[in-house]
């Protein structure tokens, strides 16, 4: 049974010698990067020392990015890539020292906040072949992202003086603009490993266009910084 | 690009914001509400401190409610809900939290407070957080996570994301047909026994008397039960208030969320609230944090309880 499945995914790859097609949908491919996400604050007058606050107090942290795309070819330097994916953006506040008025060993000593904002998004870049030779193509890429927004998951973690954590999580829809709007932009490099299979390497930077938060007068911009990778498939 | 472009103008974020109609201080104190030490939260002479018998659940805060109304009015009652409240009335919360709740004499922590303020016939919202020497606090709009911890009523220490609120978040949980309304102080859940002075007194006659409400007969006022008081009301009476203070606000038919067809207004008849088909929904939704839509970072465990224990009479 191993045997014949392991022959049906190969057939795609073995049955066909040809190069990828000049023109239409000639490829799908499956990305993935962990990401370094943080936000802007852009507030009004009367807020700005909270966006200070919350700037001295809050920083980056760890995001993903995992999507699906079609490729579509209509030169020998120009595609469009489109797909839809998954993405988690974050950022957390610094841990702080607890205050307590016990001297309780089993109270925690220190906590941080971590926020992660969850979204689809359906990606659509602009590709761009800078330089190919062989089985080697270096490309830049640009488009924008229509992300929708399904959650916001605030984690409370505290840590105790033996070392040990405890943390608790919940989530909130409220507050967080349905759409968001993201604009991304890259360059990376294609290597063919095997007549179909081509990997991708691509560091990335993407940031959203329009605030997270429906507020006027507090708007929240995320940005991402990552190395996308994953493997295209030709037709 | 069309499909992303229509999505990109669409703005819902669940949330209802109402501008305010004037202007508001940026300090607490230019109100002059405490006087004193201001955060020993003693009331000055204009303000009048209230007590409702079944409050929203806020993350286990303790709140202080008080009233100013202008000099020569009072609030005019009309039948056991909202009275109607004259220009220049000031409604404040203050959220706090004691240290070690076993031990009131170990101090507090102050967090924010929140005014309600009635200007040309609107009412507007301002939002003010303490600072951390507890001698003032500041007007914030936007709303803030801030860390905060407390000794608990079993010893346990607890550490919240405490969740102040935007003026968005103000205005959607007292957005009530087009307009921002009170939502604690109907008479009903006023109508109930308070300590003032060291003597017992029905409350409403106590705002009576200090000239806060105009002449009332308070025993042809309706109750709404205070939750916790399982001695003197029924397991329904209980979770019915309950759902009625932390959830009719947006479930009623004039609520940002009326069109779910759920309403949890206390006087409304089981038959019509939809709770007996949304039993376990409403069940999940508190237990996922869902519900409160805002306003709570963490589960309310009693108050769980008391709706899974009524949802299985029903």
């Amino acid at each position: 049974m191993q045997h014949w499945l392991f022959i049906l995914l190969l057939a795609p790859v073995t049955a066909f010698c040809q190069q990828e097609k000049s023109k239409g949908f000639t490829a799908v491919g499956l990305m993935g990067s962990l990401d370094y996400t943080n936000r802007t604050l852009d507030f009004t007058a009367g807020n700005e020392w909270v966006a200070a606050m919350r700037d001295r107090n809050e920083i980056g942290n760890t995001g993903f990015t995992v999507y699906s795309q079609v490729r579509y070819k209509f030169s020998s330097r120009w595609r469009i890539e489109g797909g839809v994916g998954y993405i988690n953006r974050s950022y957390k506040s610094k841990f702080e020292d607890l205050h307590w008025t016990s001297d309780d060993a089993a109270l925690p000593a220190r906590s941080r906040t971590i926020h992660r904002f969850k979204y689809i998004t359906l990606p659509l870049n602009i590709n761009y072949s800078l330089y190919t030779h062989n089985k080697i193509r270096l490309f830049a890429t640009a488009g924008v992202a229509t992300n929708i927004f399904l959650a916001r998951r605030t984690k409370v973690q505290s840590t105790f003086t033996n070392g040990s954590n405890s943390d608790y999580a919940f989530s909130k829809r409220s507050g967080y603009t349905t759409f968001t709007a993201t604009a991304r932009g890259g360059v990376g490099l294609d290597y063919q490993v095997m007549k179909r299979f081509t990997l991708r390497i691509e560091p990335y930077y993407q940031r959203t266009l329009r605030s997270i938060t429906a507020d006027d007068t507090a708007k929240e911009y995320i940005y991402a910084l990552g190395i996308a990778t994953g493997m295209f498939y030709s037709f | 690009m069309i499909v992303c472009l229509l999505c990109w103008s669409c703005n819902d974020d669940g949330l209802t914001g109402i501008a305010n109609s004037t202007e508001v201080h940026t300090k607490l104190s230019e109100y002059t509400i405490f006087q004193g030490n201001l955060s020993d939260l003693s009331p000055s002479a204009d303000f009048k401190v209230y007590e409702l018998s079944t409050e929203l659940f806020s993350d286990y805060a303790e709140k202080q409610r008080l009233i100013r109304i202008p000099e020569g009015h009072t609030l005019t009652s009309r039948n056991d809900g909202l009275p109607d409240f004259p220009d220049g009335t000031i409604l404040v919360k203050t959220f706090y939290y004691f240290n070690d709740k076993r031990d009131h004499t170990k101090g507090k922590k102050i967090i924010e407070t929140r005014l309600l303020i009635k200007e040309n016939l609107r009412w507007n919202v301002a939002t003010y957080i303490w600072n951390e020497e507890q001698t003032d606090a500041l007007l914030i709009t936007t709303g803030l996570s801030k860390t905060v911890n407390w000794i608990d009523s079993q010893g346990k220490g607890k550490v919240i994301a405490y969740h102040i609120p935007s003026n968005r978040e103000c205005t959607s949980c007292h957005y009530t047909g087009g307009a921002i309304l009170p939502i604690g102080p109907k008479l009903r859940n006023l109508n109930d026994e308070v300590v003032r002075n060291g003597t017992a007194i029905n409350q409403l006659m106590h705002l009576y008397n200090e000239g806060i409400l105009d002449q009332v007969d308070h025993t042809s006022i309706s109750i709404l039960p205070a939750w916790q008081d399982a001695d003197k009301y029924t397991l329904a009476q209980r979770a019915r208030a309950y759902l009625d203070i932390n959830c009719a606000h947006c479930h009623n038919p004039l609520g940002i969320a009326s069109d779910n067809g759920l309403n949890l207004s206390y006087e409304t008849d089981l038959g019509s609230t939809n709770i007996p088909d949304n039993k376990s929904r409403i069940i999940e939704r508190m237990e996922t944090l869902e519900m409160p839509f805002i306003g709570t970072t963490m589960v309310d465990a009693e108050g769980l309880q008391l709706i899974k224990d009524y949802m299985e009479t029903l």
